[in-house]
């Protein structure tokens, strides 16, 4: 039995608003075994991207424990979390958040050049290239690899996103509402291209939406409901 | 690699970065203008200082003279081994006066000095008219150079009239055209009068020596003859003074030179040419007798040492002459000895390898040594021994501190320019907090977002520091025809030479200052985008992904 891909321990986290806080995850433990397709649904505000922004190591928890791949990360220095984060996560954002300055195949290496020191960069850049083409291409991107995120449409800027998630074949993809800000359609052919991934290529998959139609298509669905995660 | 990629792709996208680069470029190029020329105008000085007065000078307190002053002079180049020469000086005041010109009169400043000697104190010979560079100038050149001059001279004057003139008749002249018109004529005769004064030396010299000699037989016999005082007084307004009563007049004095709109030098009087010089004895005089010494000189020769101040008030003769018409020379007393002859101050000419202020100082101090030792006490003690700089303290340190005020204002300007620095980039990080989240979320650490900015700042220094610096070092090299244009322009003079010395801009360019500003300049832009690199590499990914 293969370690787990994502294992949190009583994940607590909250905000301090003044005078108040606001206790936005009290205690959250959950597994995502390794190639399993997990959805996250809650309402708004519940705490979803709080709860993803820890598993993917971008902040850390009041009190609780992130094990990735049987690697416990709250020990771990600033600099290894970077790296964690550099080649084993992958993230996916509702607003994209592609680099206005970088065409769509620089954005797609921009993981892959995080990696790599300017002195290795030359050597393994063929190669890195390549990759990278073969991604957009399966996206149906393959035409658009010199353009501006600015000349694409949301569905394309999303499956840019997605490529640039996967670009350094990380062990966890995390999606924060990745058809949020899209029309159906649109949301649809998205999850499609999510669930390939899955499918095809065994990539662990953790999705967080607050649309529970779209959660039907992931192995297992996830509730969080008062700072709590919950089966049903 | 990310760095590299981003800072070029931010540098080519972001505009602001050329407003940053731009702001840069001014404060380099004002910095490097202003001390530039700064710096060139205390080279100037120190120039012209040095020439007026060698790098020490040995002079008595008050004007009392120094006596001896050869054998002193002997004694401190062969004791002191950093003294290459050393020779006797007059500096006395008068006023000039042009025969046949009664409103003419202008006070001055007369240098009595030894030539060729002179040229080994100082580049004398540098600035020289007639005898340019010559490694031997005199106070008695050959005729032909004089008149070869005069001729030139001459010749470059009539073609200034004729463009001025573009054809017109005069009395279709502009107002101001007229003026100008009429002074080149009057130049362009008196140096013709000069020139012929000296074609005609010989023929002139015998025809004053046979009227004199008739107005002596008339004079034994009794007779009056106006006629031939008459002629004599008229003659001698032409021939060629004897040696010693030649001067060397200093280039720009009021009236006998003037500078057109395009920039030529035109001399009113020249070589040939003649001036009274009336002198109030510095050397001994009875209380009875205060009337000025008057005496006759031939021009032969003018000296610019570049500092207008100097020159539009100095005219130089030779030492025997002043010495002479200051009373300075030797006098026998009552008991049969001599009153040995005065000068005003020795001149010390300190080898180049010592030319550097502080080695002139420890040569001083060698030289008031040898003073101590010459001199009795009681007289050695009123004697003082000064660096061409302690003599010039005044001038040469208000420039210094005009030059520091000047700095400190650059230094102000250009800490503006760390400031834009700081501000753009402090916009281009809020501008791409996103972007830096979403950096971080890909793994890249804090230390490497801060590089980019950093790398970034650097590039907009290097890049205006370089284009400021090509920009200022042009400017400086055209400054003096920038400046011509911007008076023909505005018609004002921004640097006019009455108040600041020189005629020209001093346009100079120092490599050390170059480098020095260029560099001051890239470690201010980096400095300024320091703390937002700073806020950048601090800034949490998520509050940063959170940013819209
Ligand atoms: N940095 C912060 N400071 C204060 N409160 C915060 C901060 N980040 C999140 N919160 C609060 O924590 C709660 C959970 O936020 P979170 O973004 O995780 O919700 P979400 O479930 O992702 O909502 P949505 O579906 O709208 O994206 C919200 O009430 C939010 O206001
Ligand atoms: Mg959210």
């Amino acid at each position: 039995m293969s370690k787990p891909a994502i294992q949190t321990h009583e994940l607590h986290k909250s905000y301090r608003l003044g005078k108040t806080t606001l206790q936005v995850l009290r205690g959250v433990s959950f597994r995502v075994a390794a190639g399993e397709f997990v959805a996250i649904v809650g309402a708004s505000g519940s705490g979803k991207s709080t709860l993803l922004h820890l598993v993917g190591l971008l902040d850390r928890p009041d009190k609780g424990r992130v094990v990735l791949d049987g690697v416990k990360t709250d020990k771990l220095s600033a600099g290894r979390r970077n790296r964690l984060r550099c080649e084993d996560v992958g993230f996916v954002f509702q607003f994209y958040h592609l680099l206005g300055e970088l065409k769509v195949m620089e954005n797609v290496l921009l993981p892959a050049q995080v990696d790599t020191s300017i002195l290795a960069w030359p050597k393994r850049r063929t190669e890195r290239r390549a990759r990278a083409a073969e991604i957009l291409d399966g996206l149906g991107l393959g035409e658009r690899l010199r353009h501006r995120p600015s000349e694409l449409s949301g569905g394309e800027r999303q499956r840019v996103a997605i490529a640039r998630a996967l670009m350094n074949q990380p062990k966890i993809l995390l999606a924060d509402e990745p058809t949020g800000n899209l029309d159906s359609k649109t949301g649809s052919q998205i999850m499609d291209v999510l669930k390939r991934f899955h499918t095809d290529a065994g990539q662990t998959i953790v999705m967080v939406t607050h649309d529970v139609a779209l959660a039907e298509s992931a192995d297992r669905v996830l509730h969080l409901r008062d700072g709590q995660l919950t089966d049903a | 690699m990310y760095k590299l990629l981003l800072c070029l792709r931010y540098l080519r996208r972001q505009r602001l970065a050329y407003l940053a680069a731009a702001g840069v470029a001014l404060c380099v190029f004002m910095m490097l203008v202003a001390v530039s020329v700064m710096n060139g105008f205390l080279h100037k000085v120190e120039k012209a200082a040095k020439g007026l007065h060698g790098d020490i000078i040995i002079e008595p307190n008050g004007l009392r003279g120094l006596k001896f002053y050869d054998k002193l002079a002997e004694r401190v180049v062969a004791e002191v081994d950093a003294v290459q020469h050393a020779s006797p000086f007059i500096l006395s005041y008068g006023i000039l006066r042009v025969p046949g010109q009664d409103h003419y009169r202008q006070t001055v400043q007369i240098a009595g000095i030894r030539l060729p000697d002179r040229a080994k104190v100082s580049n004398f010979e540098q600035g020289l008219f007639v005898q340019r560079d010559w490694p031997e100038p005199t106070f008695s050149p050959p005729h032909k150079d004089m008149q070869k001059r005069a001729a030139e001279h001459r010749e470059l004057v009539t073609a200034i009239i004729e463009r001025e003139k573009a054809g017109r008749n005069f009395a279709d002249l502009p107002a101001d055209k007229q003026t100008l018109v009429d002074r080149l004529e009057t130049a362009r005769s008196f140096l013709l009068k000069g020139w012929a004064n000296l074609e005609n030396a010989d023929t002139n010299a015998k025809l004053l020596a046979e009227l004199e000699a008739q107005l002596a037989a008339a004079d034994a016999e009794g007779r009056d003859s106006p006629y031939l005082e008459a002629r004599i007084q008229e003659l001698e307004m032409r021939t060629v003074e004897p040696w010693p009563n030649h001067v060397i007049l200093g280039l720009g004095m009021e009236g006998m030179g003037f500078r057109t709109d395009q920039g030529e030098t035109v001399r009113v009087l020249g070589p040939g040419n003649k001036v009274t010089l009336y002198v109030f004895p510095l050397g001994r005089h009875t209380l009875t007798d205060m009337s000025p010494n008057i005496q006759r000189f031939t021009i032969v020769d003018d000296c610019s040492t570049d500092v207008y101040s100097f020159d539009s008030q100095t005219v130089y003769v030779p030492f025997d002459a002043l010495q002479r018409l200051n009373n300075m020379g030797p006098v026998p007393r009552a008991d049969g000895t001599v009153a040995p002859a005065l000068c005003s101050m020795v001149h010390v000419k300190v080898d180049e390898a010592f030319a550097d202020w502080r080695a002139v100082r420890a040569v001083r101090d060698e030289v008031r040594r040898v003073v101590a030792d010459f001199y009795e006490p009681a007289q050695a003690k009123n004697i003082n021994v000064l660096t061409w700089r302690e003599k010039q303290d005044k001038l040469v340190s208000s420039i210094e501190s005009q030059r520091m005020l000047v700095m400190i204002m650059f230094g102000i300007l250009s800490l503006v320019s760390v400031l834009l620095v700081f501000v753009i980039f402090y916009m281009v990080v809020a501008q791409k907090t996103r972007d830096i989240g979403v950096l971080k979320s890909l793994g890249a650490s804090g230390n490497g977002v801060a590089a980019i900015f950093l790398a970034f700042g650097a590039v907009i220094g290097l890049v205006g520091a370089i284009v400021g610096a090509i920009g200022g070092c042009l400017f400086i090299h055209n400054i003096n025809a920038v400046h011509d244009a911007l008076y023909n322009w505005l018609g004002f003079r921004v640097w006019s030479r009455e108040s600041f010395f020189f005629d020209r801009i001093p346009n100079e360019i120092d490599v050390s200052v170059v480098s020095l500003v260029v560099g001051g300049a890239i470690v201010a832009a980096v400095v300024g985008a320091l703390a937002p690199a700073i806020r950048a590499a601090r800034m949490e990914p998520v509050e940063a992904l959170r940013y819209e």
